[in-house]
């Protein structure tokens, strides 16, 4: 096995749970993530030579997720549909935690925005980067990043099951 | 930040979401999936290269076929077409086309004369170039 071999492999195991974690987020769903990361590894493998002269090789394998995510291929292929998980939660059940409904009614309420609004979100709330960078990954302007989080912020506080001002979660479906 | 960004936040965090991976099973998975895309790259390879030996040799078979006929002179037609012009004099309608003194309508002959010495028997074979020699100062005139 070659010193480009070894590296590659120690990369992907350093920095692999990582990029699925980002994938599921992105595509919220577990499978479809591990699906993206696969592919992604596995085309950057090939050309391991080249690429690991990159300098932020992290941020590289990163932004290669995502354009896998946005791409138009992965739309054809992928055929997203959100889940549909009200027959889920169309009733209150005794006992059920409220704290689990809530993120489920959330996850629920991300999945059906769409792919770019969500991973301004994504970039913007959990990869904690500033509206500039996000609209550098994306090819975008920082105006164009302000109205997509805004419009998707908008989507969720809209929702049955959205975000509310006060912090809390809704899980009657209306807006407090 | 209001609280609604912080909600957010925190669902995003959500630890539940990172559960459940493993390293080396993903590592698995790229290796696998690595195989898989060179054995399609060599795939492809060998298609490319067989259509474009079928090009090539359906390309000469074209070229060859395309050539230009050798080209060959036209023959002479045997009547006057029948497009061509006819002269505006009239016809004479009661006299007959008369062929029989026309030279080209006598028969040609068809065979052939026979060989010179069927036809004279008794004449001199034909001499050599030395005996032609010796013969030719008895022919000539004494002065």
């Amino acid at each position: 096995m070659t010193s480009g071999e070894d590296s590659f492999e120690a990369f992907v195991l350093a920095h692999g749970a990582g990029l699925v974690g980002f994938a599921r987020r992105l595509t919220l769903d577990h499978h479809r993530a591990e699906d993206i990361v696969q592919d992604v590894l596995a085309r950057i493998g090939l050309s391991w030579a080249k690429v690991s002269r990159v300098d932020d090789l992290r941020a590289y394998v990163h932004k290669a997720v995502l354009n896998d995510f946005l791409s138009w291929r992965r739309r054809l292929s992928s055929r997203e549909r959100p889940a549909d998980l009200s027959w889920h939660h169309g009733e209150p059940v005794p006992g059920v935690d409220d704290a689990v409904a809530a993120r489920d009614h959330l996850r629920l309420a991300l999945a059906r925005l769409p792919r770019v609004q969500r991973a301004v979100l994504v970039l913007r709330y959990y990869h904690d980067r500033p509206d500039s960078q996000i609209a550098e990954l994306l090819g975008c302007r920082e105006a164009t990043v302000r109205s997509h989080a805004r419009r998707a912020l908008l989507a969720l506080r809209a929702a049955p099951t959205g975000l509310t001002g006060d912090g809390d979660l809704t899980s009657e479906g209306t807006l407090r | 930040m209001t609280d609604e960004h912080a909600d957010l936040r925190s669902h995003l965090h959500d630890p539940a979401l990172d559960e459940g991976i493993s390293a080396t099973g993903l590592l698995a998975g790229v290796q696998a999936r690595r195989r898989l895309v060179r054995r399609r790259q060599h795939l492809a390879a060998g298609a490319a290269a067989a259509v474009a030996a079928l090009v090539v040799v359906g390309a000469a078979v074209v070229t060859t076929r395309q050539q230009p006929e050798p080209v060959t002179p036209a023959q002479q037609p045997a009547s006057s077409a029948p497009s061509s012009p006819r002269p505006s004099s009239p016809r004479p309608s009661s006299s007959p086309v008369t062929t029989s003194t026309s030279p080209l309508s006598s028969p040609l002959p068809t065979t052939l004369p026979p060989p010179r010495a069927r036809l004279d028997p008794t004449a001199e074979p034909r001499l050599s170039t030395g005996a032609r020699e010796a013969a030719v100062p008895s022919a000539q005139p004494n002065r």
